[in-house]
């Protein structure tokens, strides 16, 4: 079976970015309402529980939004460190609820999953970063 | 006016509380009909498109997989030639001591119109669903064995879930020596088949197969080899990992 992007069963949350970069831009409302109609969308396509990434989103959607700064204007180590942290956040949150219950233990879990996975889409993150640099955080503000 | 201030002051914690509740009723309601079937009538609708899209990927691959599908076709030639010798000398041993024949399987087939691979949650979405008469639980096979089993089922889409899946349990046999154990995936490239004790008579390179135990998974369907075999003196049972056959 081919999966896009995927390295050893880690794939990036590409949605987890999309919402993030939002959260970055967006007010706190309607960011939230985007990460939950997202989180359902891939809910949808999952088997498992439905609903989950759309709670998992929505929190964090919530947490990212006091990382907001005023001016909307964010440098890359800035932007870099506040993604990880909401990254590992999100994958800790989500795996923490799908795996109760399970066999497997949370460091394994920790050191196999959610680590290689925050990294991978920090990867992906800082790529979205470059690429919509010019377009979303450095557009000049014009002063009357 | 008072509380249109408050209102407004506190909008946005009102809505995070508003899409927490929706969320965790939704996740606690898993099981409730009208949300899974609310699911899988919206991943149908959304599988539709994802089934166009993969179309036109597969136009590229076709060269390609029409060789694998040539020598598949060659090999199974073989294979169905060496079976039907073995079916006609079954069928008179049969005959000789009385047996039943054996129900056979009916298949139904499908194809995958959608994946799902988080770390150790791996499931598939399918294009068949109870119009092509196949329900829950029944399990899903290809030519080299067991994948998984039917999550959920829908009018024309379902939901699978795969032996690669952290919460999927299967009771195997080795075929050689009929050791019994649970087969589990726990992350990484093997499973490992469990609860079965020490000094059993199981070897590298044996074959695992359904046990038919359960009333999910019929009697002698393919589901790996053994890659290896430890014991521990600190453990009742051993470790044994299996090669999954697909």
């Amino acid at each position: 079976m081919i999966y896009l992007f995927a390295i050893y069963n880690i794939t990036p949350d590409l949605i987890l970015i999309f919402v993030l970069i939002i959260s970055y831009k967006e007010e706190r409302t309607p960011a939230m309402l985007i990460a939950f109609f997202a989180g359902l969308l891939q809910d949808v396509f999952s088997a498992d529980f439905f609903g989950l990434a759309a709670l998992t989103k929505v929190i964090i959607v919530f947490v990212a939004s006091f990382f907001q700064l005023p001016t909307k204007k964010y440098s890359l180590l800035y932007y870099t460190m506040s993604f990880l942290f909401l990254i590992f956040f999100h994958d800790l949150v989500y795996q923490f609820i799908y795996a109760l219950g399970g066999e497997i233990g949370f460091f394994k879990l920790l050191i196999f999953y959610i680590l290689p996975s925050t990294i991978y889409t920090l990867i992906f993150g800082v790529m979205a970063y470059l690429i919509l640099k010019r377009k979303l955080w450095q557009k000049p503000i014009n002063v009357e | 006016m008072k509380t249109d201030r408050l209102f407004s002051y506190y909008k946005d914690y009102l809505v995070l509380l508003f899409l927490v509740i929706i969320s965790m009723s939704l996740v606690l309601s898993n099981q409730n009909k009208q949300v899974t079937y609310f699911k899988l009538w919206l991943a149908g609708v959304m599988g539709s498109f994802q089934e166009g899209i993969s179309a036109i990927g597969d136009y590229f691959y076709l060269a390609k997989k029409n060789e694998i599908l040539l020598l598949q076709n060659t090999r199974l030639a073989l294979e169905n030639e060496a079976m039907r010798e073995l079916r006609l000398e079954n069928a008179r041993l049969r005959e000789l001591i009385g047996f039943r024949e054996k129900s056979k399987l009916n298949l139904v087939a499908a194809k995958v119109i959608g994946k799902k691979k988080r770390g150790f949650i791996n499931d598939i979405m399918l294009n068949v669903g109870t119009i092509d008469s196949v329900s829950k639980n029944m399990p899903i096979v290809v030519s080299d064995g067991l994948v998984g089993k039917l999550h959920q089922v829908g009018k024309n889409k379902s939901f699978a879930q795969l032996l690669l899946d952290q919460n999927f349990r299967v009771s195997i046999i080795t075929q050689r020596s009929r050791v019994k154990g649970i087969i589990a995936w726990k992350g990484g490239s093997y499973c490992v088949m469990n609860e079965v004790p020490k000094r059993s008579d199981v070897k590298v390179g044996d074959l695992i197969v359904t046990s038919g135990f359960g009333e999910i998974f019929p009697e002698g369907l393919q589901v790996g080899t053994v890659e290896s075999t430890s014991e521990s003196p600190r453990e009742l049972f051993m470790k044994i990992k299996i090669k999954h056959c697909f």
